[in-house]
């Protein structure tokens, strides 16, 4: 494996790892505030079961997450020398302030975790909401950081040399406002289907009690919410790329020539050695008008930039993008479907739409990752847009190749591990709950 | 005294909260290891894992502070550091990840599982590997040797840079630190629940663990003396009284351990931590990596150190007074599990 390819696949193994972890300390506080906060409205214990079940599995959620995150803190400066030099000195601000963020977010976790039946009913509640801000700040200030790696600004690069360094308008660079936007709604939106799915396999195994119906009314509360906000700031965002990443735009979009009034690519795959998008199929002037609001206007094709800047990884970019948005218009479809049959049917969804309930929480979140495909390798073949060539930012020491294998190997078992015990917690309504219940079901 | 002093200094404090805190845990995980099978040291066991418990793996959150601040205030040096030590310190990860992993799905595991005793012994080597090879790594940078040179190890690296004798003797004072800080805490927790039989096993422990640590730290100094000039200069010059402070702090917690004073032991324990820390630190000041890379020389321009000097002010108004909740919830929950 080459040494440049093997730092990459490390670095993104770490991070897609991290991801599904980090999308869960984002969306799951808020997730068990809500339904901490209906149990303080309407005195019922089920709610208080399902937000105290959600924090067991945080604890374990978050120490695994704690841990990913070390490693990727280790690896910047392990793999990436070249990127740490530069991007440490203009945009390590937010990268402090996560720390802070981080900080606080584990501080307040051990308060509400050993606070059950120690704290006030309201005491209690009340300690989690640091524990949601924190998430929420963290995923904040990271993705600002990501943003600046697309949009960099804050310095003059004058021959080499950077100078007149500003760390505000770094963090305020131009794509800072839609890609925390999204992400942070990405990983409320996964959050909320997330629960949803594990409450719907409980339903298909006939636990049709209050706790599941809860559990699962309540995703697909946030979801109703959600899904519709994170399609228009997906579209903002999809804005921002056209404006200052026209070279990922043309990736994203699979658009292989310069045109006025572009049409918008259903298909349309850029596969290296062709010249035009194949399988395709047209929507005129489309494109032109989501990404600059006019449906003359002119976009720029992967054809006309230098090969030494197209990305080489168009095709991934391509599939990745079309898998994230199949994927968010198939959870809108499903959250207007939930809603429009919920009142027919009074034992709850039917089989078809529970199975399509559990499909979705995975679905969610390999959407945040492709999401993230799109992204990183749109960028490429830059790690900082138009400053540094990735593989310039590479270290040069040797063995990345089976520093890799031993990683990678670590990683598949502590997943396995991880889905084993996840799916252990899942197993029911508390037993406390269950007390008015045949026993015999218990065993 | 520059702004940049002053935030390696704050650098080096969290590194120190790390080698005290996070250094617990791995000396607890080695505790854990070396507890016998039996009945009683059933007990041991379920005493260290129940005080790891709430603290778990966030005192990592030390670690990635310095590394964040190292990459933020100090780039050149974080890049230095990244190209010389890829190795080590993905060895070091490794065993981070096995170990958090172990305890979290131990806490998960019954005995029924089978799985629980690999899973446990997992837990114990892997908290001894890490301050194993972080402590060589630590050696290896104190003797100031590595050259690093734009991305470029130019020598000192490789193996050299944590494959010697006085690099094995680091590592192994750092084991044996680690442990005695673990084993003080956890006599003075258990004194101070009144189970005075655990007490006494973990003051034997910790006893064993300094008299190490003091030996293995007389040895270190005396290699360094021929093997690592530089590094001996500043043992002897400015960082001798934190090298003085460490071997008094060491001798006060064997004094303290023998009196049964297990509160005073666990400050004592602290201080020589500390102490080596900051030997280690004051004797290489102001040089970061190898002689090249220094303070000075590594630095993020003023307005990002500027920048970052407010973040972290703000931040310490946040995070003390969230602190000391954190300690107010734990004293009362703890209070009312003995009432």
């Amino acid at each position: 494996m080459g040494h440049l390819i093997a730092g990459r696949a490390q670095m993104g193994t770490s991070l897609a790892f991290h991801l599904s972890f980090a999308v869960f300390g984002v969306g799951l506080p808020l997730m068990m505030l809500i339904a901490e906060g209906m149990h303080l409205r309407s005195g019922d214990p089920t709610w208080r079961a399902l937000a105290r079940r959600w924090s067991k599995a945080f604890a374990i959620l978050f120490a695994v997450g704690a841990v990913s995150g070390t490693i990727i803190s280790f690896e910047l400066g392990l793999l990436w020398p070249g990127f740490s030099r530069i991007a440490g000195r203009i945009i390590g601000l937010p990268f402090s302030l996560e720390g802070f963020a981080f900080f606080l977010e584990a501080i307040f976790l051990g308060i509400y975790l050993y606070g059950w039946d120690r704290l006030s009913p309201r005491a209690h509640w009340l300690s989690g909401f640091p524990v949601a801000v924190s998430g929420i700040a963290s995923a904040f200030f990271i993705v600002t950081a990501n943003a600046w790696m697309n949009v960099p600004r804050g310095f003059t690069l004058r021959r080499g040399h950077i100078t007149h360094i500003d760390p505000v308008a770094a963090l305020f660079n131009p794509a800072w406002p839609t890609e925390t936007a999204h992400m942070v709604f990405g990983a409320l939106l996964a959050t909320a289907f997330g629960v949803t799915s594990v409450y719907a396999v409980g339903m298909l195994r006939g636990r049709r009690d209050d706790y599941h119906r809860r559990g699962l009314a309540l995703g697909m509360s946030a979801a109703a919410i959600l899904a519709p906000l994170q399609l228009a700031v997906g579209d903002l965002l999809g804005r921002t790329v056209a404006q200052n990443q026209p070279a990922k735009l043309a990736a994203i979009e699979g658009q292989f020539q310069t045109e006025h009034g572009a049409g918008l690519n259903l298909g349309g795959f850029p596969v290296p050695g062709h010249e035009h998008a194949i399988i395709n199929l047209r929507i005129p002037n489309v494109l032109s008008l989501l990404a600059y609001d006019d449906p003359h206007a002119t976009v720029r094709g992967l054809a006309t930039f230098p090969k030494a800047d197209q990305t080489p990884l168009a095709l991934p970019v391509r599939l990745s993008f079309l898998g994230m948005v199949g994927i968010g218009t198939f959870l809108i479809g499903l959250s207007v479907w939930y809603w429009l049959r919920r009142r027919r049917e009074v034992n709850g969804p039917g089989r078809l739409t529970l199975l399509a309930l559990v499909a979705a929480g995975p679905l969610a979140f390999l959407a945040n990752e492709l999401g993230w495909m799109v992204t990183e390798f749109g960028r490429q073949p830059w790690v900082i847009y138009g400053i540094l060539r990735t593989d310039r930012a590479i270290t040069t020491a040797p063995g990345l190749g089976a520093i890799f294998a031993g990683f990678a190997l670590v990683y598949v078992v502590l997943s396995a591990m991880t889905v084993w015990l996840l799916r252990r917690l899942a197993t029911g309504a508390p037993t406390a709950l269950r007390a008015s219940r045949d026993l015999a079901v218990a065993a | 005294m520059t702004l940049a002093d002053v935030l390696i200094a704050v650098i080096w404090s969290g590194l120190t909260a790390y080698a005290v805190l996070g250094g617990a845990d791995f000396g607890a995980g080695v505790l854990h290891l070396i507890s016998p099978t039996h009945l009683a040291g059933r007990h041991r066991q379920e005493s260290i894992t129940a005080a790891i418990g709430p603290a778990w793996e966030a005192n990592h959150v030390w670690l990635i502070f310095v590394l964040t601040g190292l990459l933020t205030m100090f780039p050149d040096a974080f890049a230095a550091l990244g190209s010389a030590v890829l190795a080590p310190a993905s060895l070091v990860l490794v065993a981070i990840v096995i170990r958090g992993a172990a305890l979290a799905f131990g806490g998960q595991l019954t005995v029924a599982d089978g799985l629980l005793r690999p899973v446990r012994v997992a837990f114990g080597l892997a908290s001894a590997v890490a301050p194993l090879v972080m402590g060589a790594l630590a050696g290896g940078l104190a003797r100031q040797r590595v050259i690093v040179d734009s991305g470029h190890v130019r020598s000192g690296g490789g193996t050299a840079l944590w494959l010697g004798w006085f690099e094995l003797t680091t590592g192994l004072m750092a084991l044996a630190a680690c442990t005695t800080v673990a084993a003080v805490l956890l006599a003075a927790r258990s004194s101070g629940r009144g189970e005075e039989r655990l007490a006494r096993g973990f003051r034997v422990h910790a006893m064993w663990a300094t008299a190490a640590t003091a030996t293995l730290a007389a040895i270190a100094l005396g290699l360094s003396s021929t093997d690592a000039p530089r590094l001996f200069s500043g043992l002897t010059g400015r960082g001798l009284p934190a090298v003085i402070g460490a071997f008094g702090a060491l001798a006060a917690t064997v004094a303290a351990l023998r009196l049964r004073r297990d509160r005073w032991a666990r400050g004592a324990a602290v201080l020589a931590m500390a102490g080596l820390v900051w030997g280690w630190g004051l004797a290489q000041f102001p040089r970061l990596v190898g002689p090249r890379v220094t303070v000075a020389s590594s630095a993020a321009p003023p307005a990002e150190l500027h920048a970052i000097a407010i973040a972290l002010g703000a931040g310490a108004l946040l995070l003390l007074p969230s602190l000391w909740l954190l300690h107010v919830a734990f004293r009362r929950a703890a209070a009312e599990v003995t009432r």
